[in-house]
């Protein structure tokens, strides 16, 4: 039953980090490959801001408006790449954050991570899987919900006409600058969330939980909602997480299994990127 | 509030595109600019609307010879490009939403932020406008990329001159209309310019001189000469042709 919970703890994550970058592109036209380091900020800064003593929900707090900071920024910064552009900043953004966790010693503890985050808050022994299978769900769907409204929104339409030129936005009388900052903000929060809540799950923060075979992972997921209805993100969390579970539940060695996941995963952007970025030459 | 060039240079690299250009804009009215491909109609377009900074030279407000900015000619113009830009896959309805409440359209929580962006249009916006873009068969609920080219112009040209804002810019803006449909624009233009400034760069001459009040001719970057359109018959201005 265990296995079952934690299986759909992370398909809801997932799905959330999923949610998270499909909301870039959706809005600005900006695919980012950094959406594990959003989800390490939050995780990385509610470890650090818990075992400085700070009370629990002040570290939530802190941790969700330092991703939240962090996807404002680097969705920011959009402002000055075109098209594809984006995803090479991102990736460069990537590194940058995992050489600084994994160096920045005295306050991360570099390749050590932090271990026992979370534990004094736990709900006692017998059922973590449940809660957190049940928080994720609640929160992924919540989302889901508030995103869906969106869709529709005025906002939404005027971040269309800056993803097609802030030129043409500011002549109409919209802050292309402020637009991008909130979608990276409302995308920051929600990978935050997710982040937060894998942190807590796993009590462990590390390096390599949110390195850029992470953020692959995110991206492909991300690309099941790049057009059409969001709840297809669902879809390719559960086909990403699912299937390699699935595997090594079958006897697939651990190592194999993760790779399987690589490879589906590099396998869905290589088709999304033929598909969606199909340029007239 | 009325606009002064004042010797304004514009070069890239070793091309001079505006060479000491200086007018005085008023504040309401139709001003038109004419010239040949390359005399600095539309890099006129571009210092009026803040896009470029000008190499040398000033603008300034007529009334108290305050210097005026980039970010400040910004906020008070709207310009329609040579070029259609549209946002693609929105529809007219939305995208005229989004032109009508800018503010609304900015803040992710702000107080209507939310409003649903599809739904009639009419009644948003001034009923000539929405006349205009019938007469040129836009359909508002579908994607503006499956429009045809005049469609999508008229949906630009529609857009800004519904801006609110004290000075429209507005580059060949009847290119690729019909003839019925670039009447209407006229007249909406004409209804525009009694209470903002109307600049609008042409090669249609004798239209550029039935319409606006004040013709500008340009030549290689240089303003040759300005006069009021119904003083003139377009064929004085042969001689700053060919």
């Amino acid at each position: 039953m265990n296995f079952v919970l934690t299986i759909l703890t992370f398909v809801f994550l997932y799905f959330l980090a999923g949610l998270a970058g499909a909301y870039t592109f959706r809005r600005l036209d900006a695919i980012s490959v950094a959406q594990a380091a959003v989800l390490g900020t939050s995780a990385y800064a509610f470890a650090i801001l818990q075992m400085r003593g700070l009370p629990t929900y002040l570290s939530v707090i802190g941790a969700i408006l330092t991703a939240a900071l962090v996807g404002g920024m680097a969705v920011g910064l959009s402002e000055r790449t075109i098209g594809e552009d984006y995803a090479l900043l991102t990736f460069a953004l990537q590194m940058i954050w995992s050489g600084i966790v994994s160096n920045w010693t005295n306050v991360t503890r570099g390749p050590l991570g932090i271990s026992g985050v979370g534990l004094q808050i736990r709900f006692g022994s017998t059922a973590p899987a449940f809660v957190y299978a049940a928080a994720s769900a609640i929160l992924a769907l919540g989302i889901l919900w508030i995103a869906h409204r969106g869709e529709s929104s005025l906002f939404a339409s005027g971040a269309a006409v800056v993803a097609r030129s802030s030129e043409l936005a500011s002549t109409v009388g919209l802050r292309p600058l402020a637009t991008r900052f909130q979608v990276g903000v409302a995308s920051g929060v929600v990978a935050g969330l997710a982040g937060l809540l894998f942190a807590l799950f796993v009590t462990l923060v590390h390096p390599s939980l949110f390195g850029i075979d992470v953020s692959v992972v995110i991206l492909a997921i991300s690309f099941f909602g790049l057009t059409g209805k969001l709840v297809k993100i669902l879809l390719g969390s559960a086909l990403l997480i699912l299937v390699p579970e699935l595997a090594r539940f079958a006897g697939l060695p651990g190592a194999r299994a993760g790779y399987l996941q690589l490879l589906m995963a590099g396998f869905t952007v290589s088709v999304g990127a033929v598909v969606f970025f199909r340029h007239d030459r | 509030m009325s606009l002064l060039l004042h010797e304004v240079n514009v070069r890239f690299g070793h091309t001079t595109a505006l060479d000491r250009f200086s007018f005085e804009f008023p504040a309401a009215g139709i001003v038109a600019l004419i010239g040949e491909n390359g005399a600095g109609k539309s890099t006129a377009l571009d210092v009026l609307s803040g896009f470029i900074t000008p190499t040398s030279g000033e603008i300034l407000e007529s009334a108290n010879r305050r210097h005026i900015g980039r970010a400040s000619l910004r906020n008070r113009s709207a310009r329609l490009h040579q070029a259609n830009v549209l946002p693609p896959l929105l529809t007219p309805t939305e995208y005229l939403r989004v032109v009508r409440f800018p503010e609304k359209a900015t803040w992710l929580v702000a107080i209507g932020g939310q409003t649903r962006a599809i739904g009639n249009i009419t009644g948003t916006i001034p009923e000539a406008v929405v006349r205009m873009l019938d007469k040129a068969s836009v359909e508002f609920h579908r994607p503006i990329a499956s429009h045809s080219l005049g469609q999508q112009r008229t949906l630009a040209l529609a857009a800004t001159l519904i801006v609110r804002k004290p000075i429209l810019l507005l580059d060949e803006p009847f290119s690729s209309l019909s003839d019925d449909v670039s009447r209407h624009a006229s007249e909406l233009i004409r209804t525009e310019a009694e209470r903002r400034l109307v600049v609008f760069a042409e090669h249609d001459i004798p239209h550029a001189m039935e319409l606006a009040g004040t013709v500008l001719v340009l030549k290689a970057g240089q303003l040759k000469t300005s006069f009021a359109a119904a003083k003139h018959h377009y064929s004085d201005l042969l001689q700053y042709f060919g």
